[in-house]
C-alpha cells in the first residue's frame, strides 16, 4: 500500500514534469535549434512557447540580434604603394541556426570564420584601388557646393582633387560585401554590412603627410597674398585709367565750349567794329588806357598831346 | 528579477518536513500537514503577488515580455503583469537622450566640460579629407532609442552599433569635401552629417533617432595649424588689400567726376560771360558810334579827354615832356581836390 502510493507519487511527479518539459519559451532576441539526440531536427524563429517532444529533445539558444565583427586596425598598401591603415566593421547574423550550429558551432568559430573571409578580401580590394577611390564616394568636391574657392586654381594637388573618382568608397565597400557575403552564408551568417570605420595614414608616414600639408598651404598663403596685391593693383589701375579719362574729357569739353563762346565773342565785336573799324580802333585804344593798371607807376605825357593842347591854349 | 516560487516554497516544505521527523500520532501529523499546506499556499500567494507586480521608474520604458514574445511597452509607473515567469520584463531604458563623444572624451560630463583625448579618441579625431589631407574632429551625436523594440531586439550592442555607424559616416562626410570646405563650411557638414548618419542608422532598423549631432572641434592638425592659419591670414590680407582698392576706387572716381563737372560748368560760365560781355559791348559801341556819326570830332574829343580824366589821376606821378623845351614840368595829382590847372 505505502509501496504502492510511493510509485504513484513518483509517477505523478515524472507527468508534471514531462509536462513542463513539453514546453519552451523563445525570447524576442533568440532563436532556438531542437537537438533530438545531439542532431539538430528543427530551428524555431518565433518569439513565444513552443512544444517540443519532452526528455528526448534539447534546445540550443543562439541570438537573433546582430552582432559586430571588426578587423582591426590593417596597414595596407594601396595600388599605388601609398600605405593606408584601414580599419572595417561588420554586421552580421545567425541568418540558418540549424547550419550555423552544424559548422561553425560556436561564437568563436564564427569570427575565426570571418576573419578568415573578410580579411584577405579587404587586403586585395584596398591594394587593387588607389587611396583617393577609398576616401572619396562621389565627385561631389568638384562642385561648387563641396569645393573650395580655391578649387579650378593650378596647384600641386589639383590633379588629385579633380581625378575621377570611378569605383569610389561606396562601390568599394559594396562589392566587398557581395564577396563576402556569399562565402559567409555558406556557415549560416548573414553579412548584413561592411563599413570602413577608419581610414587613416599609419603612423610611420603621418610626420611626412604633415609636412606636404604645411608646404601646401604655405604654398596657397603665397598665392592668395599675390592675388590680393594682383586684384588691388588691377583695380587701382581701372581707377587711373578712368579717372584720366574723367579728367581728359572734362578738359576737351571746357575747351570746346570756352572756344565756342570765344568764337562767338569774336563774332560779335566783328560784327560791331566793323561798322566803322577806325573809331573802334579809337574806342579800344581809351579802354586800353582804362584797364591799364597805373599804380606806381610815372606817366609821361608830350606837351603837344591832346591833353595839354586846352591848357596852352588857356596860358597865352 | 523573477523569483522561481515552486522552488521556493519546495525548499520550505523541504526544510519544514525535515525539521518534523519521524512518525508521530496521527491527528497531530494532520495538524502539522495542514499547517504546511497553509504556510506553502501563503508563500505561494506571496510569490505571485511579488512577481505580479512591477515597478518602471520615471523617466524609463520597459518592454514586457509573455513567454519571451513581445507584449508590450510600459510607461513609468506601477504596473500588474502575469506571475511566475509568464511574463518577464527586459531592463528599463532611460527616454532621454543619450550622448555618444568622437574624438574627445568628457571626464566629468556636465560638470565643468572637463575633456580629454585618449590615444583611442586621436585615432577617431583624424579623418582624412577629400584632398587627401587629415582633419582634427572632435563631434558628438546625440540619440534616443525611439523604438525601443527595434532597439533591444535587432542590435546586440546598439550603442556600438552607434558609434561605428557615426565613425564611418564622417569618414564619408569628410571624405567628399575638401579641407577647406570642411573648416568654412561646418553647419553645411553638420547637416550632412546628420541627415548621412539617420540614414546609414536607418537602413539598420534598430530604432535609433537621431536627435542631435554637434561639431565641437573642426581644425587642421596641431603640426599643421600654424600653416593653415596662415594661410587665413593670407586670406584676410587678400580681402584687406582688394578693400583698400576699392576703397580708393570709390573715393577717388565720384570726386573727379565731381571736378569734372564743375570744369565744364565753369567752361559753360565762362562762354555765357563772354558771350554777353561781347554783346554788351557791341551795343555800347554801336550807342557810341550813332552820336559819334551825329556829332564826330566833338564826341571823340570829349571821349578822349574824359578818359584822360580817369586815367591820369591814377598814375603816381604825371612828367610831361616838351620835346622842343626840353624842360619837365611836374604836376603833383596825387592829392586828391587839387585842381589839374591850379599848380601852374
Amino acid at each position: 500500500m505505502k509501496a504502492l502510493k510511493t510509485a504513484f507519487v513518483i509517477i505523478f511527479a515524472a507527468a508534471l514534469a514531462g509536462v513542463f518539459d513539453l514546453f519552451f519559451s523563445v525570447s524576442e532576441y533568440e532563436q532556438a535549434v531542437i537537438t533530438r539526440f545531439g542532431a539538430p531536427i528543427a530551428s524555431v524563429r518565433e518569439a513565444g512557447l513552443h512544444l517540443k517532444a519532452p526528455f528526448i529533445d534539447r534546445i540550443s539558444r543562439l541570438e537573433k540580434r546582430s552582432f559586430r565583427w571588426d578587423s582591426g586596425p590593417l596597414e595596407i598598401s594601396d595600388r599605388d604603394g601609398v600605405p593606408v591603415r584601414v580599419e572595417v566593421v561588420a554586421r552580421w547574423r545567425i541568418a540558418d541556426p540549424v547550419r550555423f550550429l552544424q559548422i561553425a558551432g560556436t561564437y568563436e568559430q564564427a569570427y575565426a570564420r570571418l576573419d578568415d573571409t573578410i580579411d584577405p578580401i579587404i587586403k586585395d580590394r584596398v591594394s587593387a584601388n588607389s587611396l583617393p577611390e577609398l576616401v572619396r564616394s562621389s565627385e561631389l568636391i568638384d562642385q561648387g557646393a563641396a569645393g573650395s574657392d580655391d578649387a579650378g586654381m593650378p596647384g600641386p594637388d589639383a590633379r588629385e582633387v579633380h581625378r575621377k573618382i570611378v569605383p569610389g568608397r561606396d562601390r568599394i565597400m559594396g562589392s566587398m560585401l557581395k564577396e563576402a557575403s556569399g562565402s559567409v552564408s555558406r556557415f549560416g551568417m548573414e553579412l548584413i554590412d561592411l563599413k570602413l570605420r577608419r581610414l587613416s595614414y599609419p603612423e610611420s608616414i603621418t610626420a611626412k603627410v604633415f609636412e606636404r600639408m604645411v608646404s601646401e598651404r604655405k604654398l596657397r598663403a603665397a598665392r592668395l597674398r599675390s592675388e590680393g596685391e594682383g586684384r588691388k593693383a588691377e583695380i587701382l589701375g581701372q581707377m587711373e585709367k578712368e579717372l584720366r579719362g574723367i579728367r581728359s574729357e572734362a578738359a576737351r569739353s571746357a575747351e570746346e565750349i570756352q572756344g565756342r563762346a570765344d568764337a562767338e565773342a569774336a563774332r560779335i565785336y566783328g560784327q560791331a567794329y566793323n561798322k566803322d573799324p577806325e573809331f573802334a580802333a579809337f574806342m579800344k585804344t581809351l579802354e586800353t588806357y582804362r584797364e591799364t593798371n597805373l599804380e606806381n607807376t610815372t606817366l609821361i605825357l608830350g606837351t603837344d598831346s591832346e591833353f595839354f593842347k586846352y591848357l596852352k591854349g588857356m596860358k597865352r | 528579477m523573477s523569483l522561481e516560487p515552486q522552488e521556493l516554497g519546495d525548499q520550505n516544505d523541504h526544510r519544514k518536513s525535515t525539521a518534523q521527523p519521524g512518525p508521530s500520532s496521527p491527528s497531530r501529523s494532520r495538524t502539522v500537514r495542514n499547517v504546511l499546506i497553509l504556510v506553502g499556499m501563503l508563500l505561494l500567494m506571496a510569490a505571485g503577488a511579488v512577481t505580479a507586480v512591477y515597478n518602471v521608474p520615471a523617466g524609463h520604458r520597459a518592454v514586457v515580455l509573455r513567454f519571451g514574445k513581445f507584449l508590450r511597452i510600459a510607461g513609468p509607473g506601477l504596473h500588474l503583469k502575469a506571475p511566475f515567469g509568464i511574463d518577464r520584463l527586459i531592463d528599463a531604458v532611460a527616454d532621454k537622450t543619450e550622448v555618444e563623444t568622437f574624438g574627445f572624451r568628457s571626464v566629468r560630463p556636465g560638470i565643468g566640460n572637463k575633456v580629454v583625448k585618449d590615444p583611442e579618441s586621436r585615432k577617431e579625431s583624424l579623418v582624412l579629407t577629400g584632398d587627401l589631407s587629415v582633419m582634427d574632429v572632435e563631434w558628438t551625436v546625440e540619440y534616443t532609442p525611439q523604438d525601443l523594440r527595434k532597439y533591444l531586439f535587432n542590435a546586440h550592442d546598439p550603442v556600438q552599433l552607434i558609434r561605428d555607424t557615426a565613425e564611418s559616416v564622417l569618414g564619408q562626410i569628410a571624405g567628399d569635401r575638401s579641407f577647406d570646405h570642411l573648416l568654412r563650411n561646418r553647419e553645411e557638414v553638420r547637416r550632412a552629417y546628420r541627415d548621412g548618419l539617420q540614414a546609414a542608422l536607418d537602413r539598420y532598423d534598430c530604432g535609433i533617432r537621431i536627435v542631435e549631432v554637434r561639431l565641437r572641434n573642426v581644425c587642421p592638425p596641431d603640426a599643421v595649424r600654424d600653416a593653415a592659419n596662415e594661410v587665413n591670414e593670407a586670406r584676410q590680407e587678400k580681402e584687406r588689400l582688394i578693400n583698400e582698392a576699392l576703397e580708393a576706387y570709390g573715393r577717388e572716381i565720384p570726386r573727379a567726376r565731381g571736378e569734372a563737372s564743375a570744369t565744364v560748368d565753369s567752361a559753360q560760365g565762362y562762354a555765357v560771360e563772354r558771350v554777353n560781355k561781347a554783346r554788351g559791348e557791341a551795343s555800347r559801341f554801336s550807342d557810341v558810334l550813332k552820336e559819334y556819326r551825329r556829332a564826330g570830332e566833338v564826341t571823340k574829343k570829349r571821349l578822349y579827354l574824359e578818359a584822360c580824366r580817369e586815367v591820369i589821376p591814377r598814375a603816381k606821378n604825371v612828367i610831361v615832356v616838351d620835346s622842343k623845351q626840353k624842360n619837365t614840368l611836374s604836376l603833383d595829382l596825387d592829392r586828391p581836390g587839387s585842381s589839374k590847372g591850379g599848380e601852374k
